[in-house]
């Protein structure tokens, strides 16, 4: 590295170590502090009070669960994706990334609109069968945290699973069965070994996510069903207690820096199998012959298609409609000035409040995740690879435990930053350049540096190679990972809500807000609009992602 | 155009010690290759005189001045790369002016049809490089490096990506258009038979230093260094001692056989300047194509037949001796009545033998 890149990186640690690092490491220290003390009686509270206990295993079990069913439903679809070929499949796949971009809480409120006791599907079946009352009661319960989390994880299992199995030279498959091996003992014996580290490494990462998800425990959990994340934040928002509050992310991160280890072993493994030269070979879905496979496949596919579009059309069916007619009248409301009681601001507010905090954010992650995927890409230092891991820290530490972070360590002074949309941006900078890194660093890996010294042979300054060569080489890379961190700002709801103070509201807060207090049809307009920046960003990613920026590149 | 002068170059990556000391000279219009087996150091050399990579030592002078602080942009050099290295956004006319168009006395777009004449590609101006066969992707490649006028033409084993038969006629086409353009050619391969059908010099390297630097004949005929008796081209190789020196004629005696070698052919510069001995240890080489299966007086040996390789023209004929086994290329006429296990008188004319000091 020259010199001069040298010292920006320099200022880089700094400026994470500022907004970062240190904050995360005064909450941690909060932590292990009784009286101004080093103590260990805060974390000896939370290991031996049997609610915080409740609350540890119940985050643990609804992840497992989470994991399990996001497999169930992932699996069969990754084995269609792979083994057949079907109209629109490769638009599926592509659809893979929109979980990714669609906030949470909208997904949340979708579930309550479809899946609640006077939701959609509920309806439908008491009329269809002439029922008294609701049959399923989904919602406020284990079952419900556990349906949302899979909606969210299923299409990560499949695209993951997906990419690794196609990677599979089927020559492999071709060899087994020369020496003798019938179809299920290939599948058994060699399919599903060189599957293992994408089955591994997607079960991890769902586990994370399942485990540190706030939005969707915070509204379809209920009073009784509290997670870790949901804990830190009462004790925090609500009873103000930031020493077990810090004690009970203390624990949070250690367990979710155990995870991502785990995380990052098992996607190590899966280097070593794209190796293929050939496809594997697919089979159309609809052809004339039925069989009683096919019978099997058209009854996932339905009741997928149900389960994944339910949600969200219900969102858009709400937002248009007001008292059974249709009607505009929930845009309007969203997009007046006019004070609304249940967000304490007016809903443009929100809105403008959202865009500037996604504007600020991205200015900040943007050239953060730049730097450091140059430095991934560029440096030769030694240990690089350990500062590495550390400046991906934020991946692995909850956003609430930044949110807060933020609020406790950057709060007062000497930056004063309590009760300000700065915060929140920078909170979201730090929760997002992560997601820049990984989009922008393959980009770079593709970058062929004789480029460069074949426009400097050719008499092109450096900064002229720059502008002329690797800008536009970049350049839709760059804008892809723009474009995700302004959607990922714009959907985050759980930082925001440590940070939040009256008239700071966001769009997602705001779509909270309106369905605790049973606005569904305002909710749901305002969720629109995050259903539309979400699609938006979904168009970018996939039109100019398609060179270097692979899917599997965004986790 | 440009007489190049290297001096002492010496380069080292980490513990690696890339290049030792290298120095040699380009005259004006000459073709040079550097020769020699991967990881040599023929790239380095190549990336230093073009000012990619600074040498921890060394001097580097085109007309006399030094360019080592140079930048590369400044030193009015054409690079031709083993991967192409096209800018894969531009299309293939903007690839060609970009060299020019940096370079204000030339008229870019005389400049781009001049050059895709000169390479065979009129018409495929609008092309992307992604929309072309590696062949043209080479070409195009070249006419950038040539683009700009540059003084001096470094090609890092442009060719190896293609197959036989294209390498053979590229080969020829940029020999060609480097003798039109009278234009002073570093050329790196590791493939012998392109540096000796290319140069008029090869500059046969090995871990970091020239071994020899001589016209493609003397490299192939009077190896200075067992390095590159062995390297360039293919002979057997006898371990054996020397027995006598006199009359212009050494003997060497290898197991039970006693050959005879003509000293004015069979040794190095070095070696005809120092005192050969009786008893010296030394190495015997003997090309593939120097050993006949006609019997002769001197240096013969009897062999069984092991395999006829059919080569077309030449055959390749392997033999079994009790000094080993050998490898002979012989006209295929030759080989009409052998077959394996076949029994054979082989041998060498004493010009023919190659002597170095074992080590
Ligand atoms: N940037 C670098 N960093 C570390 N080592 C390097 C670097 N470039 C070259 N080397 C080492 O220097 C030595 C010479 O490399 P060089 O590329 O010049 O060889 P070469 O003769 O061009 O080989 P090849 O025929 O394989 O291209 C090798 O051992 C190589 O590993
Ligand atoms: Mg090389």
């Amino acid at each position: 590295m020259k010199k001069g890149g040298f010292l920006v990186f320099i200022g880089l640690l700094a400026f994470l170590g500022l907004v970062f690092y240190q904050p995360l490491f005064s909450v941690l220290r909060r932590g292990l502090t009784e009286g101004g003390r080093w103590s260990l009686s805060p974390l000896a509270t939370i290991l031996t009070d049997s609610y915080f206990v409740h609350i540890i295993v119940f985050s643990l079990k609804q992840a497992a669960f989470s994991t399990l069913l996001s497999l169930g439903i992932g699996l069969p679809g990754a084995y269609l994706l792979t083994r057949y070929s079907f109209p629109g499949k490769s638009a599926i796949r592509s659809l893979t990334v929109v979980p990714f971009v669609l906030p949470a809480v909208v997904v949340a409120l979708g579930f309550i609109l479809f899946f609640g006791e006077s939701g959609w599907l509920n309806q439908w079946l008491m009329s269809v069968f002439h029922l008294p009352s609701p049959p399923l009661h989904i919602l406020y319960s284990l079952t419900g945290i556990v349906l949302a989390h899979a909606f969210y994880n299923a299409p990560i299992v499949m695209r993951l699973v997906n990419a690794s199995w196609e990677g599979i030279d089927p020559e492999i498959d071709e060899a087994a069965a020369s020496l003798g091996a019938g179809g299920l003992r290939r599948f058994v014996g060699i399919t599903i070994p060189l599957l293992t580290p994408a089955l591994l490494s997607s079960a991890a990462l769902v586990f994370i996510f399942s485990f540190l998800s706030f939005p969707i425990v915070l509204a379809l959990g209920g009073a009784r069903y509290a997670t870790i994340e949901v804990g830190i934040y009462t004790l925090i928002r609500t009873l103000l207690d930031y020493k077990l509050g810090s004690a009970l992310i203390l624990v949070e991160t250690a367990l979710s820096l155990s995870l991502t280890y785990v995380y990052l072993k098992a996607e190590g493994g899966f280097a070593t199998l794209t190796q293929g030269s050939r496809r594997v070979a697919t089979y159309p879905l609809f052809s004339r012959k039925a069989s009683m496979c096919k019978m099997v496949i058209a009854a996932y596919i339905i009741i997928a298609a149900v389960f994944f579009l339910g949600p969200i059309s219900s969102v858009l069916v709400d937002s248009l409609l007001v008292r059974g007619q249709w009607s505009v009248e929930s845009y309007r409301q969203i997009f007046s000035l006019g004070y609304n009681p249940f967000l304490g601001v007016s809903p443009l507010r929100t809105v403008l409040n959202s865009l500037f905090i996604g504007g600020i954010s991205t200015a900040i992650s943007l050239p953060v995740g730049i730097l450091i995927a140059m430095f991934a890409v560029r440096s030769h230092l030694p240990g690089r690879r350990l500062l590495e891991a550390i400046l991906m820290a934020p991946l692995a530490v909850s956003s609430v435990a930044i949110g807060f972070a933020v609020l406790y360590g950057l709060g007062g002074a000497p930056l004063h930053l309590s009760g300000t949309l700065i915060a929140i941006a920078l909170a979201h900078a730090i929760l997002t350049y992560p997601f820049v890194v990984r989009v922008i660093r393959p980009v770079l890996e593709g970058l062929d540096q004789s480029l460069v010294e074949a426009a400097r042979s050719l008499g092109a300054s450096p900064t002229r190679a720059f502008f002329e060569v690797i800008l536009p080489l970049i350049g839709p890379g760059i804008l892809v990972a723009a474009v995700f961190g302004f959607a990922l700002s714009i959907g985050e709801m759980s930082a925001t809500i440590m940070l939040m103070r009256p008239g700071l509201g966001t769009m997602p807060i705001a779509v909270y807000s309106l369905l605790s207090a049973r606005q569904f049809g305002a909710a749901s307009a305002m969720g629109m609009i995050l259903v539309v920046v979400a699609g938006i960003a979904f168009v970018v990613i996939d039109r100019l992602g398609k060179r270097g920026v692979g899917c599997r590149t965004l986790w | 155009m440009s007489d190049l002068v290297v001096k002492g170059l010496a380069k080292s990556f980490g513990d690696v010690r890339a290049l030792r000391e290298i120095s040699f000279t380009l005259g004006r219009g000459e073709f040079l290759t550097l020769l020699g087996p991967s990881g040599c150091g023929k790239t380095t050399t190549l990336r230093l005189i073009a000012g990619f990579e600074r040498p921890d030592a060394g001097e580097i002078t085109l007309d006399g001045r030094s360019i080592v602080n140079d930048p590369p942009e400044d030193r009015q050099l054409g690079f031709v790369f083993q991967t192409y290295a096209l800018f894969p956004h531009m299309n293939v006319a903007k690839n060609i002016a970009y060299g020019a168009r940096l370079n204000r006395s030339i008229s870019t777009k005389r400049r781009v049809g001049e050059l895709l004449d000169l390479v065979d590609l009129k018409g495929f101006e609008r092309r992307k490089p992604a929309e072309l066969s590696s062949g043209q992707r080479q070409r195009i490649a070249l006419a950038r490096a040539l683009a700009p006028q540059p003084r001096l033409l470094l090609l890092d084993e442009p060719l190896s990506a293609l197959d036989a038969k294209l390498r053979e006629s590229l080969r020829a086409q940029i020999r060609h258009i480097q003798q039109e353009l009278a234009l002073s050619t570093l050329y790196v391969t590791h493939d012998q038979e392109e540096a000796l059908s290319l140069a008029d010099r090869i500059a046969v390297m090995r871990s970091g230093k020239i071994e020899q630097i001589a016209t493609p004949q003397q490299v192939y005929e009077h190896p200075q260094t067992e390095f590159v008796a062995s390297f360039v081209g293919r002979a057997n190789r006898f371990s054996g001692t020397v027995t006598a020196t006199k009359d212009g004629l050494i003997s060497v005696k290898v197991g039970e056989f006693l050959f005879s070698l003509i000293r004015e052919e069979g040794l190095s510069d070095d070696l005809r300047a120092s005192q050969l001995t009786p008893g010296d240890h030394v190495s015997l080489f003997v090309k593939e194509e120097r050993l006949q299966l006609t019997e002769m007086r001197e240096n013969a040996i009897s062999a069984q037949v092991a395999l006829v390789e059919y080569r077309g023209e030449t055959s390749i004929v392997y033999l079994k001796t009790q000094i080993g086994s050998l490898r002979a290329r012989v006209s295929t006429k030759q080989t009409t009545t052998l077959s394996t296990g076949s029994e054979v008188k082989v041998s060498f004319s004493p010009s023919a033998g190659l002597l170095f000091l074992a080590p």
